[in-house]
């Protein structure tokens, strides 16, 4: 069985970590959670939910992974682990991880690369990396800090400690906590429900999102008109100013052209 | 056309466990073989491309007995790469390469009908694609 897969369902695609009990981040596990990244960027389905099977999201990175690098085997590691989050981030749909148990290291940056992401209660979540003597490598450190502040981002890095749903909600990192038992089902249900939506101006709305954070908000205005005007011309905005302009909002329905 | 599922199965599968070396052959065989397409890949991470095409690969795979399914998906993908500098003469070596690329990797293990499966194979898989950029282009030249 595969340690990390692609499938689709309806019009979202899903990337399972399939390698319970504790879905480690081995050598096999970042392979084929490349190959199902991959997937999904060729696939390019209305919008990608991240989550995993078994009682918890991840205990992380495999240590064995870290055993005798030098600094050149630990720049190719750095370069593409970064580049996987990347290519998750750069995706133009939206992207959710549901995290549930416990989510480390690499698991909670792959999760930090999403748009949004959903916690279980009693999910509990860290950039541990400090009980091996390093820091995080796939950008968890700058993503917690763009979500969360720079102070919290260095707590949160330099404790090495666990921190729960609540908390990171309240810090902005977690987009919504749910009962566990319910958290795959209103995750994927959320997912479905943007999929339905304009698709195509959600990837606008990413994108604008990324040019604030990369560039401050003159920057995001400056780029606007170019990220925004070809949504007038896509199927969706016309049929939809129809509609409303006919049926009043609310009434139209969307196919991502 | 009919396709010989169980070929193309059973050598994609015989080269999927090394993907990572696929995709190496594949790029160094591809700027070996059509140098002209090098600067198409200038302002792109190689290494996120082989991620990315191994990961379609994988898709086809997967698709391979639901090929309607897929069609739209390629049209798309063939629709994005026109953005990318792709050009439909671009599609024919990139096919000669891949097939070469597997038949490398496969060693003794490559049976002569996988190769004429995947020319099968890729034939649909490019002709969709070219359908998919030729509509995507088609708003421009009218």
């Amino acid at each position: 069985m595969p340690h990390a897969r692609y499938e689709t369902r309806g019009d979202i695609g899903e990337i399972v970590l399939s390698n319970p009990p504790l879905n480690l981040f081995d050598a096999t596990l970042m392979a084929e959670l490349r190959t199902a990244v991959g997937e999904a960027a060729a696939d390019a389905p209305r919008a990608l939910l991240i989550h995993a099977e078994g009682k918890v999201f991840t205990a992380g990175v495999d240590v064995h992974v870290f055993e005798g690098l030098d600094i050149p085997a630990a720049d190719a590691l750095t370069a593409s682990l970064l580049e996987l989050a990347h290519t998750l981030e750069d995706m133009p749909f939206p992207t959710i991880a549901a995290v549930h148990g416990l989510c480390l290291t690499a698991g909670l940056e792959l999760s930090l690369a999403c748009d949004l992401l959903w916690a279980a209660e009693g999910a509990r979540f860290g950039l541990v990396e400090r009980v091996v003597g390093i820091t995080p490598l796939m950008g968890g450190t700058q993503r917690m800090a763009e979500r969360a502040g720079t102070a919290r981002a260095r707590e949160f890095v330099y404790s090495g400690a666990l921190y729960d749903s609540a908390t990171l909600h309240a810090w902005g990192v977690v987009n919504r906590v749910v009962a566990e038992d319910g958290l795959l089902e209103s995750a994927r249900a959320f997912a479905l429900e943007l999929a339905a939506g304009p698709t195509v101006a959600h990837a606008a709305t990413k994108a604008i999102v990324r040019a604030q954070a990369d560039h401050g908000t003159r920057g995001a205005d400056e780029r606007t008109a170019q990220l925004t005007s070809h949504l007038f011309e896509t199927d969706d905005s016309r049929n939809a100013v129809q509609s409303f302009l006919q049926n009043g909002p609310g009434k139209a329905t969307f196919t991502g052209k | 056309m009919s396709l010989d599922l169980h070929a193309l199965e059973s050598s994609f599968d015989l080269v999927a466990p090394r993907g990572d070396e696929l995709m190496d052959v594949f790029y160094a065989r591809l700027f070996a073989a059509a140098p002209g397409v090098r600067p198409l890949f200038a302002q792109t991470d190689l290494r996120r491309q082989k991620g990315m095409l191994l990961g379609a690969l994988v898709l086809l795979r997967k698709s391979l007995r639901d090929l309607d399914r897929i069609v739209p998906t390629l049209r798309e993908l063939g629709a994005r790469h026109v953005a990318y500098g792709a050009l439909p003469e671009h599609y024919p070596v990139v096919g000669e390469v891949l097939i070469a690329s597997m038949t490398e990797i496969a060693g003794d293990a490559w049976l002569p009908h996988y190769t004429d499966a995947w020319v099968g194979a890729y034939g649909i898989v490019a002709g969709a694609m070219i359908d998919g950029a030729h509509d995507a282009q088609a708003p421009i030249a009218a």
